[in-house]
């Protein structure tokens, strides 16, 4: 049997979904194809705990929403997300009970700092002064385009010694060019913590030093789903049935049709055929969309290359707490604005623990001491719990194969590694004992791979983004422009630039792509 | 595509307006993100454009072309935005199509000038064309700093309108600029009339209506014959 349609999209994430609708939205019949049940991809809101206690299973951080052009292109707001923006981003909370808090108001942020240092404060608003105009301008914009070749972002800045200064900062680690710019070590973590998660960028990937001044900026924000992430999932969908197209789901593509050289549509695990008269474009992971191509359709070279993308350091261990009440932190003795934070950092007081951390990981270790990155998501939108009751998470970032053993070891090793972390909850935030606690939940990283096959090592950005793997380089030098090795196959998943997180951005430059392409867009 | 529109009026008669838009020298001075410019002949320029944003100033290089004058009413021009001497530029210098290989943007402009009572209205509209990658990059500058170029642009035309008459542009004359400048005031990029570094004779220094009318009708003639030639 066969189905036909124009482009046929494998994986309903969100980049494919983005993707679907925008070339929808072109006159295209489109068809998405997901394998689970559900689309969304890592927009996952269940309850895992008791009825009415909503939980984010993984993507919980929404920071490009205010900036991403597929929000109001696709009238996201209309078809049902919504976004509230806490005014106090990130808190430290730092086991000697003081706290240092982000927030997204400048002085308030600098009179925080300057109860640890006063020329850090001063520095920070500096930092804010001079690169808030070129990330807003330059930088963001760039994440929502096809990436230029490498001279390009260098050239326009190198004949000035103020572009050169930029440029030197961009040639530093994270924890070097926090470390230039600020003396204090909590500021440090503070920045370090924002780039970790939700950007996957470690405190030592050399030559990403510019990352610092795009957290320190503030242009983005974390916001927060209201009604938990999986209703951007809703409002992605209701955006493509509105726009003419179609998803199915538990449809496992296990092949993508080549005839004449030529992309031409998908087979399906049991024999189906979809035929796509005008292109095929993968939003799953470079790896598992270079396994769908036939051995002859791919260039062994190109093969070699994309089995040596590198997939994440981490994954992440998540404790989801049903709570009678919200946390209260002992820090927040210190500054109280720390009970108000998007994010709280549990455990990385300062640049040392971070390498305590991912030295672990690195060595196949779970860290001995729990350091976490700590949520309560009912504080900003109480419509996930009951009524006067709430919801936490807790990330903790962890190897995928603990000790070196297969991924499935974590089941084992789960009720073990939750203690922990509810230990290291309890230090910082006293009251998440006894009766507090309703229901408990972990999800391991045997968890993460096993219902998102996309998260390879249940690393969830899809592909390390270190120097050689973003920009022109991700996912290969010579494939970054969405364009498959197979003519008529389209990249639309994270493994492309910008890469992992809730940015509508790789979708949405697929979909340009896509549509130049067949001469439904701009001409090039 | 990216549309720039402005309108704005000054004092003084076209055809007083004309002699400063026309004369390529004078108006390169005039435009704010204009650092540096050097002039090949009448119609040709090179320079350098720039913004700062916050501390950090993006350059680029610029060619420039005078394609069309409609004295005293319109003035058409095209520009080519280019990211310099990258290696790619350097073996590719001197070549046919070099720069346009390396092309970021490409600008067009048109200038109307309308008479609007003892006033003149200028009506200025650029398409600026960016390389498909950079093209939100480019958009988003302009969105950010559109305002105030557009006041610097009214400024600056004010500014050398109400300085002496000019001197006839004479290349090369590149103005000095600091690079690390963050964009070209009146002030500092010097008056938009005066008398080029080394001008070639005294002659050249003193305005004549007559030799303005010679070099109008010599560079028609001129271009008719590049026309004839290369068809």
């Amino acid at each position: 049997m066969s189905v036909e349609c124009d482009v046929a999209v494998i994986g309903a994430g969100h980049n494919g979904l983005v993707c679907a609708t925008y070339l929808a939205r072109a006159g295209l019949d489109v068809l998405v194809l997901e394998r689970r049940l559900e689309a969304g991809g890592g927009l996952s809101t269940e309850e895992v705990t008791l009825p009415g206690f909503l939980h984010n299973l993984h993507s919980f951080f929404h920071d490009a929403v205010a900036v991403m052009p597929a929000m109001k292109e696709l009238e996201l707001e209309a078809n049902g997300a919504r976004y509230v923006r806490p005014p106090v981003q990130v808190g430290i909370a730092r086991a000697d009970g003081r706290a240092l808090v982000i927030h997204e108001d400048l002085e308030a942020t600098a009179r925080s700092i300057a109860r640890f240092s006063e020329r850090d404060a001063e520095a920070y608003r500096k930092v804010v002064m001079d690169y808030r105009d070129f990330m807003e301008a330059v930088v963001l914009p760039a994440l929502y385009s096809e990436p230029p070749p490498p001279s390009a972002t260098v050239a326009p800045l190198e004949s000035t010694p103020e572009g050169m200064a930029y440029l030197k900062l961009g040639r530093m680690t994270p924890r070097g060019a926090s470390e230039a710019l600020f003396e204090d070590e909590t500021l440090q973590a503070a920045v370090l913590f924002q780039l970790v998660v939700p950007r996957g960028i470690l405190p030592d990937y050399a030559g990403l030093g510019m990352t610092v001044p795009l957290v320190v900026t503030q242009v983005e924000p974390s916001h927060v789903c209201v009604g938990g992430s999986h209703a951007l999932a809703h409002a992605l969908w209701r955006a493509l049935l509105r726009a003419g197209g179609r998803v199915r789901g538990v449809a496992h593509v296990e092949q993508v049709l080549v005839e004449g050289g030529r992309a031409t549509g998908v087979r399906l695990s049991g024999g189906e055929e979809i035929r796509a008269r005008r292109a095929v474009v993968s939003a799953v992971d470079v790896w598992q969309t270079f396994d769908l191509v036939p051995p002859d359709g791919v260039p062994e070279p190109v093969r070699r290359a994309v089995r040596a993308f590198r997939a994440d350091e981490f994954s992440l261990f998540s404790v989801h707490l049903a709570l009678a009440e919200p946390p209260r932190f002992a820090a927040a003795r210190f500054d109280p604005d720390l009970d108000r934070a998007l994010k709280v950092a549990v455990g990385f007081d300062c640049p040392r623990d971070f390498d305590d951390c991912f030295g672990a990981i690195r060595r196949g270790e779970i860290p001995a001491r729990p350091a976490m990155y700590v949520s309560c998501p009912t504080v900003h939108d109480p419509s996930q719990a009951p009524p006067g009751r709430h919801t936490l998470l807790a990330w903790f970032p962890v190897p995928a194969r603990p000790g070196g053993r297969p991924v499935e070891a974590w089941h084992e090793l789960a009720d073990g590694v939750m203690a922990s972390c509810l230990d290291r909850l309890r230090e910082a935030a006293p009251n998440l004992g006894g009766d507090v606690v309703l229901g408990k939940r972990a999800l391991t990283p045997a968890d993460i791979v096993g219902k998102l096959p996309n998260m390879r090592d249940g690393g969830v950005f899809m592909g390390r983004s270190s120097l050689d793997q973003i920009e022109a380089f991700r996912p290969l030098p010579g494939y970054s422009s969405y364009r498959a090795p197979v003519p008529g196959l389209y990249l639309a998943g994270a493994s492309c630039h910008p890469g992992g997180g809730i940015l509508g951005a790789t979708g949405g430059i697929a979909a340009q792509v896509v549509k130049e392409d067949l001469g439904k867009g701009k001409p090039r | 595509m990216i549309e720039i529109r402005h309108e704005f009026e000054v004092d003084g008669a076209r055809t007083r307006v004309w002699e400063l838009v026309g004369n390529i020298d004078a108006f390169a001075r005039c435009v704010p993100t204009l650092i540096e410019h050097e002039v090949q002949d009448d119609d040709r320029a090179v320079g350098i454009v720039g913004v700062t944003l916050g501390a950090i100033p993006i350059r680029s290089r610029v060619d420039i072309e005078v394609t069309e004058r409609r004295p005293p009413e319109r003035l058409r021009g095209r520009a080519v935005s280019y990211l310099g001497d990258t290696i790619a530029t350097q073996i590719r210098k001197g070549q046919p199509g070099a720069v346009a290989a390396d092309a970021v943007g490409r600008i067009d402009i048109v200038l109307d000038l309308e008479e609007a009572g003892e006033r003149t209205r200028l009506r200025f509209q650029c398409d600026v064309e960016a390389e498909g990658k950079l093209e939100k990059i480019y958009q988003s500058i302009l969105r950010l700093k559109a305002d105030a170029l557009k006041a610097e642009l009214e400024r600056n035309v004010r500014a050398a309108l109400a300085a002496p008459a000019p001197a006839r542009a004479r290349p090369p004359a590149a103005a000095s600029a600091s690079a690390a400048a963050a964009g070209p005031t009146p002030a500092a990029r010097g008056p938009a009339w005066g008398p080029s570094p080394a001008p070639a004779s005294p002659r050249e220094r003193e305005p004549s209506l007559g030799r303005w009318l010679l070099g109008l009708l010599w560079r028609r003639i001129y271009r008719l014959l590049i026309r004839i030639a290369t068809r």
